[in-house]
């Protein structure tokens, strides 16, 4: 072979070495973009979509992440049982029926019945709410313009500030379970999912590693599909 | 010229990201500021949200407001009511104040910004411009408002609120 045949046998191999890798890679990274452009189009819309107000209920996705059951379970038990599972506050009717009451509640101290209204003391707040649980006003404890209004609920009850300590564990450990699974169906959005799953980060470092990993293939795609693309217009105008 | 403009860019920037740190006011002090020491003849009145207001809200926020009753502060000389209302800015509850005198903002303060971007609604130069502004027939601000780079929905969270605080006003003084 002469030269200059050497020349071109190695200029078709090289352009053949770039369509077929070029192939190769993006056939590879195809399923990954999939995942990487309909996640990405979910985050765009998550408010529309409601993502950050819909949680995970799958038990191995909790599990995954590493969400366990709760460490400890409140309950107080007066005309209504208003149990606390970390933050957050539910009331709890016929024993296993919840409803979630507040999702950023601090330490559970007491309830007070009224005819028309129930009390809920945390640490930091009076919360009132009517006989089916509607809030109706949240009293910042710490607000001094709360003060005298806190004063008059608990006087009025009968409650003084030094009776502030009302606690009692769970009455059965049927409501136990209950509140426990409910708990752990409300800690992981649906957003915070789509997001570790758009950024690799549900599968640690190596997840991550591997989002960077194609970041840099849709790099190489883009470039070599360029050169490709280059190459075929200078050889048409030629 | 060049130098001296980014030298006057560069402190504004500065100026900026001071304003951002701003401690936020508590209710007794927004009070103290919106009656100038007139607190004595102020009522503390409560508002109860029926179906009606409820729907006008909706129609604000785009959802219901989540308590039942409302409490304000009244002043009926001045027709001046105050109202403390939350909204949520992306994620968080921002705790706003507003003072309202004759259906026109006098006053509007962020008095908590729980979020990590968006604080720029604290500063005063963003929240002067809502000083003396109305609704209209549709419920919505007389006034344009302009809006802060990163900042969108905090910006959104605010001209809501303050729609809803004159909303309230007008329910409550006619």
């Amino acid at each position: 072979m002469s030269p200059a045949q050497v020349k071109v046998q190695r200029k078709i191999t090289r352009k053949m070495f770039f369509r077929k890798w070029h192939r190769r890679i993006g056939f590879a990274a195809s399923l990954f973009l999939l995942i990487l452009a309909s996640t990405g189009i979910l985050l765009n819309h998550y408010e529309s979509l409601a993502l950050h107000q819909h949680y995970i209920q799958s038990t191995w996705i909790l599990d995954w992440y590493g969400v366990k059951q709760p460490q400890k379970i409140h309950c107080i038990k007066s005309s209504s049982t208003i149990c606390q599972v970390g933050s957050h506050l539910y009331s709890a009717t016929q024993q296993t029926k919840l409803q979630l009451l507040s999702s950023d509640a601090t330490a559970l101290r007491m309830v007070i019945n009224s005819p028309s209204e129930t009390y809920i003391v945390t640490d930091t707040r009076v919360d009132i709410y009517n006989p089916d649980f509607q809030l109706i006003e949240s009293l910042d404890r710490r607000d001094e313009l709360n003060r005298a209004l806190i004063n008059g609920i608990l006087s009025e009850n009968d409650h003084s500030k030094a009776a502030l300590n009302q606690v009692v564990e769970p009455v059965n450990s049927q409501l136990k379970q209950v509140l426990s699974d409910q708990y752990r169906r409300q800690q992981i959005t649906y957003l915070k999912f789509i997001q570790d799953l758009h950024s690799g980060q549900l599968f640690n470092l190596p997840g991550k590693l591997f989002t960077d990993l194609l970041g840099i293939t849709l790099l190489i795609l883009a470039i070599s599909g360029f050169i490709t693309w280059q190459r075929r217009k200078k050889l048409s105008s030629d | 010229m060049r130098i001296i403009q980014l030298i006057i860019s560069f402190l504004l920037m500065i100026s900026i990201q001071s304003s951002i740190a701003v401690e936020t006011m508590t209710k007794k002090e927004f009070l103290d500021l919106a009656y100038k020491g007139q607190l004595s003849e102020v009522v503390i009145k409560t508002l109860w949200l029926n179906e009606k207001q409820q729907t006008i809200i909706e129609r604000i926020l785009g959802h219901r407001y989540p308590k039942l009753r409302l409490r304000y502060w009244y002043h009926s000389e001045h027709s001046q009511s105050v109202w403390f209302l939350d909204e949520i800015g992306k994620e968080r509850p921002i705790s706003f104040a507003v003072s309202i005198i004759n259906s026109r903002v006098d006053l509007i303060k962020v008095l908590a910004f729980r979020e990590s971007r968006g604080g720029e609604i604290q500063m005063s130069a963003f929240s002067e411009q809502f000083n003396n502004i109305g609704i209209d027939a549709e419920s919505k601000l007389d006034q344009h408002i302009d809006g802060i780079t990163g900042a969108t929905m905090s910006v959104t969270a605010m001209k809501k609120i303050t729609r809803l605080a004159l909303v309230l006003h007008d329910e409550v003084t006619n």
